[in-house]
């Protein structure tokens, strides 16, 4: 089954913006579905690990973009 | 301490602290012995303010978490309730209290033929017809009641809407909601089409029944029983026990001939297919009416009417006969109930309103039975040991009548001491002449009706044509008629009836309107529309009630079955005699023109007319002709006070208004 990816594009925004964003359209994701975050905050990386393993969500993968951060976080 | 241990130390306060930058929280703070520059102090306060940004951070998300979730919520919440109002059979808006439409939903748009463009944002006046404006303009003004009524929607449809105030703690405008009531309404058109044509039916048999009822009732007491001389008890028994019988039956028949009517009228009423009078009326003349109607009953049962009018009560509109009818209804029941005591009558004026009160003295009614006095065919009490009278139809008529003029009715009563019946009637507006302007037929056949009311003695040897296609009617007819000394020729039928009508000239005819080939108003037609035979005046003697047409034609007189012997042979007398008898007609009206034509045409029928042009006038000239009828603008009426000058005038007390209106503008 195709899950729906939602995608956040949070460049320019610095900590704990990007990871209040995430937490924000949390809410209206349904398991399953994931969502795509691009930031550009230098402690990114850090945050969404430490985000997904607070409320327990799927890191898919986190890799370097252009001089930014993408990850997927499943839900 | 040496400088390479001093920059040791730096360096590794500078990388703990670089950690903590990078969101490495939970790294222990830096910890050195000795000490001599409180680092440890300085670590651990690095420590503190990353573990509170740590814990406000966790805090943030928490409360974006929650905020998000009660936005979503919400967001589920408005989608579902959108889908309510989307999916709902009936149409639905809501206005604001500046009156602005906020929700509309599609059932609204497509009952009004609307699209959302004309409607959203727009503000109730404008976007609605008068009848759904009006109804919301009470709500918005008295922002407290639900008020309910019927507006017309797209493709001729009718809606019922219901206008709710929407209060929570403040007025926040109004909820309307609409429901199609189209078919509803159709099928009550049916039942009550079926019960009208079901009494019809039923009034063509009871027309012989009690028509020949009475007939042998008169022939055993005028011819027969006298005639028996015989002094045997069985046979004198038999004799009181026949004459008893048939007097029953009569009674019976008239009793159900009334229900019939009733069932008739209320049926009427209900599909709204009564025309009712608009008149400015004084509550203490239509008791005097009432009063007078109902005073044999107060004789048979030696009871005394006492009436308490309140003076200079204003006016109210209405029909005048419907609220004697409602006056007369309620005093009928009260004597009915009563048995020793008295019957009061008052009337007084509340704020707004003219009260009406029937009070008695009679056996009352519980408490629990007071609500279900006013509902069809409900006769309350033991009816088991208690005889059923009258139809059970009375209490729903008045109600009926004194909703339609925009009153209330209701009742108060204590079991054994007696009950009140009351209703509340608006009281009449003074501004501006609420009179309708008066349809040139539907006067003639006011004057028809009201003028020549003086019956002549009867004028023997005249000849009657009686066209009936039902033999016993006929026969029934004959009989009667001559009994009262007229010449009787029949006809079966509308063809035969023309034939004869051509060959022989009756004097008068009575007129069937339900025959085979040809229908009593075409027959009508012919005759009144041919100059040999126009002046022959037509009864119409029918189960069909459709007098507006019947007058539109030019017959002369409307009377349903089963026949009331006693008035047809009146209204004979009266139609016969006409010429003989000129009824005097005073008309008044500021444009020539009017006088003229209304002058004319009553001359024409032989109404002895006088006219005047202004009110002064008219008082002088009513006081000294004493006419019969005056008939005048409501524009004159008004600014003169006629009615009230003229009522106590000698010989003037009952002259007959008639009002002419301009109509509502």
């Amino acid at each position: 089954m195709k899950m729906a990816i939602q995608t956040l594009d949070a460049r320019g925004l610095k900590c704990p913006q990007p990871t209040l964003k995430i937490t924000a359209m949390a809410v209206k994701m349904k398991p399953g579905d994931v969502l795509e975050v691009i930031a550009d905050c230098p402690t990114f990386e850090k945050d969404v690990r430490d985000w997904c393993t607070r409320s327990k969500k799927i890191l898919l993968w986190i890799k370097d973009d252009g001089g930014a951060k993408k990850c997927q976080i499943q839900f | 301490m040496s400088d390479t241990v001093l920059v040791d130390i730096i360096k590794r306060l500078t990388d703990y602290t670089k950690g903590i930058l990078l969101h490495d929280f939970p790294a222990e703070p830096l910890r050195i012995s000795p000490d001599p520059f409180n680092i440890n102090e300085l670590s651990s306060a690095i420590k503190q303010l990353a573990e509170e940004y740590h814990d406000s951070l966790i805090r943030a998300e928490e409360t974006v978490w929650a905020q998000a979730t009660a936005e979503k919520q919400m967001e589920e919440m408005l989608t579902y309730e959108t889908a309510i109002l989307n999916n709902m059979a009936d149409g639905l808006i809501a206005v604001d209290p500046n009156g602005a439409i906020t929700i509309f939903n599609p059932v609204f748009l497509s009952m009004l033929n609307l699209s959302d463009r004309e409607i959203s944002g727009r503000e109730y006046s404008e976007a609605f017809a008068a009848d759904l404006t009006s109804l919301i303009d009470n709500v918005m003004s008295e922002k407290k009641e639900t008020i309910k009524g019927e507006i017309s929607l797209a493709d001729g449809r009718i809606g019922k809407a219901t206008v709710t105030p929407i209060l929570n703690g403040e007025f926040l405008g109004c909820i309307v909601l609409v429901h199609d009531i189209t078919r509803e309404k159709e099928i009550d058109g049916m039942k009550t089409d079926f019960i009208s044509t079901v009494s019809h039916e039923l009034r063509t048999p009871l027309t012989s029944v009690l028509g020949f009822a009475k007939i042998i009732k008169r022939r055993l007491n005028d011819d027969i029983f006298p005639q028996v001389k015989t002094e045997d008890k069985k046979i004198r028994r038999a004799i009181n026990q026949v004459d008893g019988n048939i007097g029953i039956i009569i009674s019976e028949g008239e009793r159900l001939t009334k229900l019939i009517n009733d069932v008739l009228d209320i049926a009427k009423m209900e599909a709204g297919k009564i025309e009712w009078k608009k008149e400015a009326l004084s509550a203490g003349e239509i008791i005097e009416r009432a009063a007078t109607a109902t005073s044999a009953l107060f004789e048979q049962k030696g009871l005394r009417l006492l009436k308490d009018i309140e003076d200079g009560l204003p006016e109210i509109t209405g029909d005048r006969d419907r609220l004697i009818q409602v006056i007369i209804n309620l005093i009928s029941n009260a004597v009915k109930f009563t048995d020793k005591g008295t019957i009061t009558v008052t009337a007084k004026r509340m704020n707004n309103e003219i009260i009406v009160s029937v009070i008695d003295t009679g056996v009352g009614i519980a408490k629990k039975d007071c609500d279900k006095v006013f509902e069809k065919f409900k006769q309350v009490g033991n009816v088991l040991t208690d005889k059923p009278t009258g139809t059970g139809l009375g209490l729903p008529i008045c109600k009926q009548i004194v909703e339609h003029h925009g009153g209330r009715i209701w009742v108060e009563s204590e079991l054994g001491k007696g009950s009140a019946f009351s209703f509340a009637l608006p009281v009449r507006r003074e501004s501006g002449i609420s009179i309708e302007a008066i349809d040139k037929d539907i006067f003639i056949r006011q004057l028809r009706e009201h003028i020549a009311i003086a019956p002549q003695p009867a004028i023997s040897g005249k000849t009657i044509l009686a066209v009936d296609d039902d033999p016993n009617i006929r026969e029934f007819l004959r009989q009667e008629l001559e009994a009262a000394g007229y010449r009787v020729n029949e006809a079966s039928d509308g063809i035969e009836a023309i034939n004869m009508i051509k060959t022989q000239r009756p004097d008068l005819i009575i007129l069937d309107i339900m025959m085979p080939k040809m229908s009593g108003f075409d027959v009508a037609a012919v005759i009144k529309n041919d100059p040999a035979t126009m002046d022959i005046p037509i009864i119409v003697l029918s189960i069909v009630e459709d007098k507006e047409r019947g007058y539109r034609i030019g017959i002369d007189r409307y009377l349903t079955k089963p026949v009331n012997t006693d008035e047809l042979l009146r209204e004979i007398e009266i139609l016969i005699s006409k010429g003989v008898s000129k009824k005097k007609v005073l008309v008044v009206d500021e444009d020539e023109t009017t006088v003229k034509t209304i002058s004319e045409s009553l001359a024409a029928k032989g109404y002895n007319v006088v006219s005047v042009c202004n009110g002064s006038e008219c008082i002088d000239k009513a006081k000294a002709e004493k006419p019969d009828m005056i008939i005048m603008d409501a524009v004159i009426l008004e600014r003169n006070d006629i009615v009230k000058t003229l009522r106590f005038e000698k010989g003037l007390e009952k002259v007959l208004f008639i009002l002419m209106g301009k109509g509502k503008e």
